[in-house]
């Protein structure tokens, strides 16, 4: 009953996507080395957070069926999400200043 | 008295929800528990991480610490827990196919890969603390087993809840939903991953 209505996505596409990027991620460790390539350590940091944040979406999504469920659901990811993102935002400046010192 | 019988017909309405097992916004009351539970969850791990990266931001050696963790061990276990997530989804697409069989074998597969990512996390902790790398070692390596230890009970814990629907929905009397109990705990699983996905490149990439 509960599942009645669900539409189940093209799973597969979905875990062979995930596995290129995860290899990618590795890829990108590899060429951007931080020990070797110190000047792109933020680059390779960025990239990476960004191909991890991807992956997150296309599991919640699809896995956790996101895109299928009711809008009180989404914000149950949502509503803690934005709580992060502002707390994240909020301390980073004594991140900085902790870093210029 | 009209709006006696507008109670009525609310308690009504709820009660016939309650025996379905449906909250008043129509969706499963497991469903909408877990995902409550869920939000507390992204809530608890949000925190940490942004901890662990705002101290990454304020501490240029970072890199240098993280060079020492074992990145193969680390890209192996995201697949591992990447094509857990991909079997117990199929778990669930099975039940609503009522093809039960495959759908023991999915959530079998999906316990297998969870003790294999605890018998490989094992191994590369015993590496760590050989090379003389333990908890109170530094900062970076009080982030790194103090996440990953914990990441490590949620993989059991799913890995204990799997085991738990799969004896439940193996048995000859079937629970009430079989679809739901898998769903939910697919749901946890997922999360499981989700937060893995972001460790690897905080403690083993970059």
């Amino acid at each position: 009953m509960a599942n009645k209505h669900l539409t189940h996505p093209n799973y597969l596409l979905v875990w062979i996507v995930l596995c290129g990027l995860t290899t990618l991620s590795i890829l990108t460790s590899v060429i951007l080395n931080p020990r070797h390539h110190i000047e792109f350590r933020y680059l390779a940091a960025f990239i990476l957070f960004a191909l991890a944040g991807i992956k997150a979406v296309l599991i919640a999504l699809n896995f956790m069926h996101l895109r299928f469920e009711k809008i009180l659901i989404v914000c149950a990811v949502l509503v803690p999400l934005t709580l992060l993102i502002i707390a994240f935002f909020g301390f980073m400046p004594d991140a900085i200043v902790t870093l210029k010192r | 008295m009209h709006q006696l019988e507008n109670t009525n017909v609310g308690i009504e309405s709820l009660e016939s929800q309650s025996a379905v097992g449906q909250s008043s916004v129509g969706i499963p009351s497991s469903k909408v528990g877990m995902w409550v539970f869920l939000s507390g969850e992204v809530l608890i791990f949000g925190g940490l991480i942004i901890t662990c990266v705002l101290f990454r931001l304020s501490y240029p050696q970072w890199h240098e610490f993280s060079g020492e963790t074992n990145a193969l061990t680390g890209s192996i276990n995201t697949f591992v827990l990447i094509t857990g997530s991909f079997t117990i989804v199929l778990a669930h697409k099975m039940v609503d196919e009522r093809n039960l069989r495959s759908a023991y074998l999915y959530i079998f597969l999906t316990i297998i890969s969870g003790l294999l990512f605890l018998a490989i996390k094992a191994i590369e902790y015993a590496g760590e603390i050989e090379h003389g790398y333990g908890f109170h070692s530094g900062p970076f390596w009080a982030f790194y087993y103090g996440l990953t230890g914990f990441h490590a009970v949620h993989v059991f814990t799913g890995t204990v809840i799997n085991t738990v629907v799969l004896i439940l929905i193996s048995r000859k009397k079937k629970p009430g939903n079989p679809g739901s109990l898998v769903e939910n705990a697919g749901l946890f699983w997922h999360f499981v991953d989700i937060v893995w996905v972001f460790l690897l490149p905080l403690f083993y990439l970059s």
